[in-house]
């Protein structure tokens, strides 16, 4: 199978194009103004040289009839006057011997009777070469010659000199007009040579003769005349021989002439005699007026040929040029050079292009930096997200990490603390016994120290119980269930038994919550506990509050205790961390937090606000709706 | 006919573009020829004193034709009176400058420089020369080889003059014809004569001779006789006759017994001849001249035919009084030119 491949075509410029078809254009229409110009210009020429031929044609046969007139005057004279028929011998030959003296074309004169008898012979030869002549004069030519006044006939060639010859009769009449014979004279027709060759036809041209059968007679060039050259060929003369007999034609033709040269040729027919008279001037000189204004249109159009190069190229260019700005700007646009702007000013449609497009490359290049900066965004972005994705990633395995070193903390912290409680109550219970059954032998200082040793186990066996129940907060899971505050509270404070000089108010009726019951009960025992331990007023008051605030419930507990200065407000959070002298505390810095851990793990915030001298107020909050979300982040935990 | 058609427009056209374009590119060659137009080269040989007048009239002829003497055409013009070897000489030397065109006249150095180019491309033109019984060319319209010119009608002339004679002379029964001895034409003009004469009656007496010395002893021999032995003397176209030393000798004598003497216009002291036939010199050299132009713009001279020379009649009407010759009305009538 044979694939035809496509062949694309070269690159072309725009104003190429247009300048080949401006230069089409002005071409055809140069050519077409110009062909129409030379046309009828043509035509008019003809016809001017048409009837200047006819005049000049005209003209010469005018001098050639004239020619012949002139010698037939002659004979008539000659046979009018002196009746010469019956003139004596002598009045005859002196009569033709006259004749002859008088007309230098006649060669020979005869005189014949009526009765076709030579009466008298004059020539101008010797008797060795004049007889050509008489062997001419026939019955034949008698008869033609008596039935008219006149008679001319066909040439004959002198067989000496090769010059062309015709026999002319008159006939001769007496007073009363009858017949009485005929007066011959041959003539030399090389006398109307010099009259032929100096008719003038323009500059260049020429006239000849030629009788019926298209011989030449006369011309210019007598030694063509001498070789008895026939003419007929020629397209002129051919239609003379051919029997085209007009005097004058509608139009000079375009012919070759006798000097094989193109001529404008035009030939009148004599009548009587049987020739015709042609007259050529070469078509350089006929048509010189066409020829200059053939070279001029030529020369014009040469030069508006050049002048619609010029133009062209100039207007293609002129017109493209924006077009290639275009082009160019375009080009630049596509190498990303964004900041193009073409420099049109026109007020066409090329500027209303060029206009367009400037704001083209402007939105393009705004739209393309948006796009870069939405695509360096989404690069970012992407970087991000891969970096967040990565950070998730290690975050989710930190967590993880995390998550199991913290269930292995609690773990371990739950284990240790159950571990270290069993050898504590040992130790507890020896140094009770030891209290209880040594006391008396122990000196003062004895029991006071075995004392502190009761002491500080006691106080070692109350961290390892806050540990555990520190451990087990998040291990140990509570069942949410909707629990009434104001009932827990009531009950806490049963537990707690406040000292009469402290007075707990509820501001209003608390609400029901969905949370673990221990849980919730720890928060406000630490939080009472803490605000009756710390009272030092005797009227103390502690307020017990919430406020709805839409999806969670705040929660604080007040009082008018010593305060808290602020810098202390993180810290009382932290574990084990009491303000004062440990050994004078009751506390082991454990209460805050439990309270903190719970509320966090209800996805709550505990904050403190507080002023030295005027009281403390703790708020904490718990989501309204957290209870399956909660229950999933105890469990994770 | 296929060439009776009318050319059409369209072909008119196409041949007017073509002459226009030769006209436009050939215009600029044809100026640059004319600026170096050649200059032609004449070699012109007289041999006869007779018509030594023909060179400057042949000159002055070209010169109305355009050829200017020391501008477009030089000339080198020789003049001899019958002398074959320094005619050949001066015919050779024309074929070894390579001259355009050798003009010669009359019979004589015409068949001389006919014979020296043989073999050469040089064309000749002769005037005034007798082509009859002289081998100058084949015919009239066939020249039949690089020469052509201006011929001169000798037996014709012979016999007219021969007429004329006897029209002045109608008793006469004995003429006598003298002529330079060998000259080439005198035998073909005299083959025509003495038939003529025959005819009529008339007798010639034949007398060739070398010189005018030779004349006058042949003569001063038949004065000193009863009968001088003819009764009208006839000049016919040769050169001895034309020389006025000749002629004057021949002419005293006709004077001295009265008998006509006639053929050829001249006149050498009170002697005169009776009448003339002759070519008309300034119209032959006119022809001749028009020839030339033909053979230098480059016409084969092969292919121009030989013209002929139109005679010329004068009457010498005193020297017939002076003579006692009777001249007819007729032939006065007939006479081109008559000098009273």
């Amino acid at each position: 199978m044979i694939f035809k491949t496509k062949k694309t075509k070269p690159f072309r410029s725009l104003w190429v194009t247009l300048a080949i078809a401006f230069l089409a254009l002005s071409a055809l229409v140069l050519l077409i103004s110009s062909s129409l110009n030379m046309y009828f210009s043509f035509q008019t020429q003809q016809k001017l040289i048409t009837n200047e031929q006819k005049f000049i044609a005209q003209n010469a046969a005018d001098t050639v009839q004239s020619f012949i007139q002139e010698k037939f005057s002659t004979l008539k004279a000659a046979a009018h006057l002196s009746n010469p028929v019956e003139t004596n011998q002598e009045g005859q030959n002196l009569i033709l011997e006259k004749l002859l003296g008088l007309e230098p074309a006649f060669r020979q004169a005869i005189l014949l009777n009526a009765k076709e008898e030579r009466l008298a012979k004059v020539s101008r030869l010797s008797s060795l070469v004049s007889g050509q002549l008489t062997e001419r004069i026939s019955s034949s030519l008698f008869s033609q010659a008596s039935q008219v006044q006149t008679y001319i006939g066909s040439v004959y060639i002198d067989e000496i000199t090769s010059e062309p010859l015709v026999i002319m009769a008159a006939s001769v009449t007496d007073i009363f007009g009858d017949f009485k014979g005929i007066l011959l004279a041959e003539v030399n027709l090389k006398f109307m040579w010099d009259l032929v060759g100096n008719i003038k036809v323009g500059n260049k041209g020429l006239a000849y003769v030629v009788d019926e059968r298209g011989n030449l007679l006369a011309a210019g060039d007598i030694s063509r005349v001498l070789r008895g050259e026939n003419l007929a060929h020629l397209k002129e003369v051919n239609e003379f021989v051919m029997g085209d007999t007009l005097t004058h034609k509608d139009s000079a033709e375009i012919v070759k002439g006798i000097q094989g040269n193109y001529v404008v040729a035009n030939h009148v027919h004599l009548g009587t005699p049987d020739w015709a008279v042609i007259v050529e001037l070469p078509v350089l000189e006929a048509y010189e007026t066409v020829i200059t204004t053939l070279i001029v249109s030529g020369l014009i159009l040469l030069l508006s040929f050049a002048l619609a190069i010029i133009f062209g190229i100039y207007l293609s260019k002129r017109i493209t040029k924006p077009i290639t700005s275009l082009k160019d700007a375009a080009a630049r646009i596509g190498e990303g050079k964004l900041d193009i702007q073409i420099e049109i000013k026109k007020k066409d449609e090329i500027g209303v292009l060029a206009a367009a497009f400037n704001q083209m490359a402007h939105d393009l290049q705004r739209t393309t930096t948006s796009v870069d900066n939405l695509n360096w965004e989404i690069n970012e972005r992407k970087k991000a997200e891969k970096s967040l994705e990565k950070l998730n990633k290690d975050l989710k395995s930190t967590v993880a990490l995390l998550t199991q070193s913290n269930r292995q903390l609690q773990e371990f912290t739950y284990l240790a603390a159950h571990d270290l409680k069993t050898p504590l109550r040992g130790i507890s219970t020896i140094a009770q016994w030891l209290v209880d059954d040594y006391q008396e032998k122990f000196d003062d200082e004895g029991r006071q120290q075995i004392n502190l040793l009761v002491k500080r186990v006691t106080r070692i066996s109350e961290l390892i119980n806050a540990i555990l129940q520190y451990s087990t907060i998040a291990r140990n899971r509570h069942k949410e269930c909707p629990v009434d505050l104001n009932t827990l509270v009531e009950t806490v404070l049963i537990g707690i038994e406040p000292p009469p000089n402290i007075e707990i108010t509820f501001n209003k009726e608390l609400p029901v919550v969905i949370c673990g019951e221990k849980h919730i009960q720890q928060v406000f025992y630490h939080l009472l506990t803490n605000a009756i331990k710390f009272m030092d007023r005797p009227d103390g008051h502690i307020t017990i509050d919430y406020t709805d605030k839409g999806d969670l419930w705040e929660f604080s507990v007040s009082d008018n205790g010593p305060g808290i200065a602020p810098q202390h407000f993180e810290r009382i959070f932290q574990l084990f961390q009491i303000l004062g002298d440990r050994d004078q505390s009751e506390g082991i810095g454990m209460g805050l937090t439990l309270v903190r851990k719970i509320v966090e793990m209800y996805s709550g915030k505990i904050e403190i606000k507080s002023n030295i001298g005027e009281g403390s107020t703790f708020f904490f909050t718990l989501p309204k709706q957290e209870m399956v979300e909660h229950q999933t982040l105890v469990e994770s935990r | 006919m296929n060439s009776n058609k009318k050319i059409s427009f369209g072909w008119q056209i196409l041949v007017l573009t073509l002459l226009v374009t030769g006209y436009v590119f050939l215009g600029g060659c044809g100026k640059k020829t004319q600026k170096t137009q050649k200059v032609y080269r004449v070699g012109i040989l007289c041999g006869l004193d007779y018509i030594g007048s023909i060179p400057d009239i042949f000159k002055l002829e070209m010169a109305e034709l355009g050829y200017i003497e020391g501008e477009n055409i030089v000339y080198d013009v020789h003049r001899t009176n019958f002398e074959p070897v320094k005619e050949k000489q001066i015919l050779q030397r024309f074929v070894e400058d390579k001259v355009d065109l050798i003009f010669t006249f009359p019979t004589e150095v015409s068949m001389a420089a006919k014979a020296a180019t043989q073999g050469t491309d040089i064309p000749v033109m002769f005037a005034i020369a007798n082509i009859e019984g002289t081998g100058l060319v084949k015919s009239v319209r066939d020249t039949g080889g690089n020469i052509t010119g201006v011929r001169y009608p000798g037996p014709d002339l012979a016999i007219k003059r021969f007429e004329v004679m006897r029209e002045l002379a109608p008793e006469a029964k004995v003429m006598w014809v003298p002529f330079q001895r060998g000259y080439p034409i005198v035998s073909s003009q005299m083959e025509v004569l003495h038939p003529a004469a025959e005819a009529v009656g008339v007798t010639l007496i034949e007398f060739p001779a070398d010189n005018a010395a030779e004349v006058q002893a042949e003569l001063n021999a038949r004065d000193k006789l009863d009968d001088i032995g003819f009764d009208v003397i006839l000049f016919i176209p040769e050169p001895l006759s034309c020389t006025d030393d000749a002629f004057e000798v021949i002419a005293r004598f006709a004077y001295e017994h009265k008998i006509p003497v006639g053929g050829i216009t001249m006149q050498v002291g009170d002697y005169k001849s009776l009448f003339g036939i002759d070519v008309d010199d300034p119209k032959t050299v006119k022809q001749a001249a028009k020839l030339a132009e033909k053979i230098l713009k480059g016409t084969p001279a092969s292919t121009i035919p030989v013209i002929s020379s139109e005679s010329y009649f004068e009457i010498n009407y005193r020297a017939a009084q002076e003579l006692g010759v009777e001249v007819s009305r007729g032939l006065l009538s007939r006479a081109d030119k008559i000098i009273r």
